[in-house]
């Protein structure tokens, strides 16, 4: 089965985004913030990472530079808010694969996830 | 205690809470209004619900309250309510319920305009739905087989099979859409009852009208911050540019002609009435009382059934007679106008014709039966003028004969319902021919 890290600060995208992709057969496992991302990153190595760039302690940015460093093999995708295209840049610069905007389109969300799951699999990415 | 009975009883409660509320928008009918006792946590909800409708000004606190209600009441494994947002271009969560990673997180989705659920929602008009007008997983699926309609249009069949997959997505068994006049203002995502019975037409019915009332929330919400927003705007221009003061109050005027077909124009009319005879007036010691009388006069006609944002379009466009209780809403209009008005301090002394201009002379009149010289003198015009057209456009033409019944009725009433000064005036400009371009 195929690890999903979701990290968001706010519990309840965290546990609704959980049950989402469970229900979609992915072992998910969740991280508050960017410290907890990285100690998690570092203990299941995951192969893709949902991460919120707009978090406490460890800013999402900070710690896509930390989960790369650490994994290059996970695959990151942002999720970062629509006005905040800024950071979009800067997070593709730091080994992001993609990119998802909050308010987010759930269509939107289930396809970035399971397109990179596929590509993983076909190792075509 | 049974579903049905819980049922009841959040219906009663509602019932008991709204019908007392100026402004408060859940229509009704008379036979649930009679069971009493509701739950006290409850009251508070509703209450500061009402208060929000009063002000108008925050539909998202009933938006929550009534999320609430049926996450509570109806017992389903999550609620959503969507509402469009214009900067976003888009429906966005505004507020949900639910378990622990069933509710979907507030703020963090959204529905594109071209999402298949809100394409079905929009494009109601080519096909039907449902006979609620709610969307149902089930019976969506079932359609498939049964509707022939379905079957021909390859692209009809598409879109649904795509808002299927929509509703699976949110994890919805029922989605109601929001609607104000013909535009979708929202939609509300239910998941499925815990018990696990289908939705029953009572249910769906009453989601719907919570639907109507959270549409009337906003839009009058939006109603009103737009005319603040003018009323700002032009605060600092009031002196110079009188006019385009003038002109918001008549595009208000317009907005809220606008919601009652059989009055057509009737502020129109009404402003036009007053002010001619309003001329027979100018030289009353009482018109010299305000600073302009003039301008007085002619924005409170405008405005003086401004409250009647208030009253259910169920109610406004009834054919039928009223009930009782319905009458009772539609007097509120006074009261609910004036509250509109008074927080505006361009608009303070508007809010007291406007309160008064259903009083009648010999007091018998509402809200406050002022007697004579109690009534505002602009209120007082605004009476007749107002009497004058709802019985001259009573028919679908407007007959020179009717307009000699409305003035014997206006001559009949000169001192009970009328001020004589004002019927003297009202008689002088008829006779001058001068309603003759109005009516």
């Amino acid at each position: 089965m195929m690890k999903l890290l979701v990290v968001d600060d706010e519990e309840d995208i965290c546990d609704f985004v959980r049950n989402f992709f469970k229900e979609r057969n992915f072992d998910v496992k969740m991280a508050h913030n960017g410290r907890i991302a990285v100690e998690l990153v570092r203990a299941e190595s995951p192969e893709i990472v949902l991460l919120d760039l707009k978090m406490p302690i460890m800013g999402g940015i900070e710690a896509l530079k930390e989960i790369k460093a650490l994994c290059n093999k996970c695959k990151v995708i942002i999720v970062t808010a629509m006005e905040d295209l800024e950071s979009v840049d800067e997070a593709k610069k730091c080994g992001a694969v993609d990119y998802i905007t909050k308010p987010l389109l759930l269509e939107q969300l289930e396809r970035t996830v399971l397109t990179l799951a596929e590509q993983i699999k076909a190792g075509t990415v | 205690m049974s579903y049905d009975d819980n049922w009841l009883k959040l219906q009663d409660w509602i019932a008991e809470k709204v019908k007392n509320c100026d402004g408060a928008l859940i229509p009704m009918g008379p036979d649930i209004m009679k069971r009493p006792e509701a739950e006290l946590d409850y009251q508070v909800m509703l209450e500061s619900a009402s208060r929000t409708m009063i002000r108008f000004k925050r539909p998202e606190r009933l938006i929550k309250v009534i999320v609430r209600i049926i996450d509570e009441q109806v017992k389903v494994s999550h609620t959503a309510m969507l509402v469009f947002q214009k900067n976003k271009d888009a429906y966005v969560l505004i507020d949900s319920k639910g378990a622990e990673g069933v509710k979907i997180p507030v703020g963090y989705i959204r529905l594109s305009t071209d999402n298949p659920l809100i394409r079905v929602f929009q494009d109601r008009h080519n096909y039907k739905i449902s006979d609620t007008g709610a969307l149902e997983y089930k019976s969506l699926l079932d359609s498939f087989q049964r509707n022939d309609a379905l079957k021909r249009d390859d692209e009809l069949r598409d879109l649904f099979e795509r808002a299927l997959k929509q509703m699976e997505l949110l994890k919805s068994n029922i989605c109601i859409p929001i609607y104000y006049k013909k535009d979708l203002i929202g939609v509300l995502v239910l998941g499925k009852k815990l018990s696990n019975i289908k939705f029953s037409r009572q249910e769906i019915g009453f989601f719907t009208t919570l639907a109507n009332d959270v549409a009337m929330a906003i839009a009058n919400a939006q109603l009103i911050q737009d005319l603040q927003d003018k009323i700002y705007e032009v605060h600092n221009l009031y002196e110079r540019e009188h006019k385009i003061f003038i002109h918001t109050a008549i595009s208000l005027a317009a907005a809220i002609d606008a919601r009652d077909p059989y009055t057509h124009g009737h502020t129109e009319r009404v402003t036009q009435f007053a002010l001619v005879i309003a001329d027979e007036l100018q030289d009353m010691p009482e018109a010299h009382t305000y600073k302009n009388f003039k301008e007085t006069l002619h924005v409170a006609s405008l405005l003086h059934d401004v409250g009647k944002i208030g009253v259910p379009d169920s109610i406004l466009n009834k054919k039928s007679h009223l009930t009782k209780d319905e009458y009772e809403r539609v007097k509120e209009h006074s009261v609910t106008g004036a509250a509109i008005l008074y927080p505006i301090r361009e608009l303070g002394d508007i809010a007291r014709e406007v309160r008064a201009h259903h009083e009648r002379y010999d007091g018998a009149g509402y809200p406050d039966g002022l007697k004579g010289e109690d009534i505002p003198f602009v209120a007082r015009i605004i009476s007749v003028a107002d009497t004058f057209d709802a019985i001259t456009s009573d028919r679908p033409y407007r007959q020179k004969k009717m307009v000699e019944i409305a003035v014997q009725i206006i001559k009949d009433n000169s001192g009970t319902q009328f001020d004589p000064i004002i019927v003297s005036a009202f008689l002088l400009a008829y006779r001058k021919d001068r309603f003759k371009n109005i009516i």
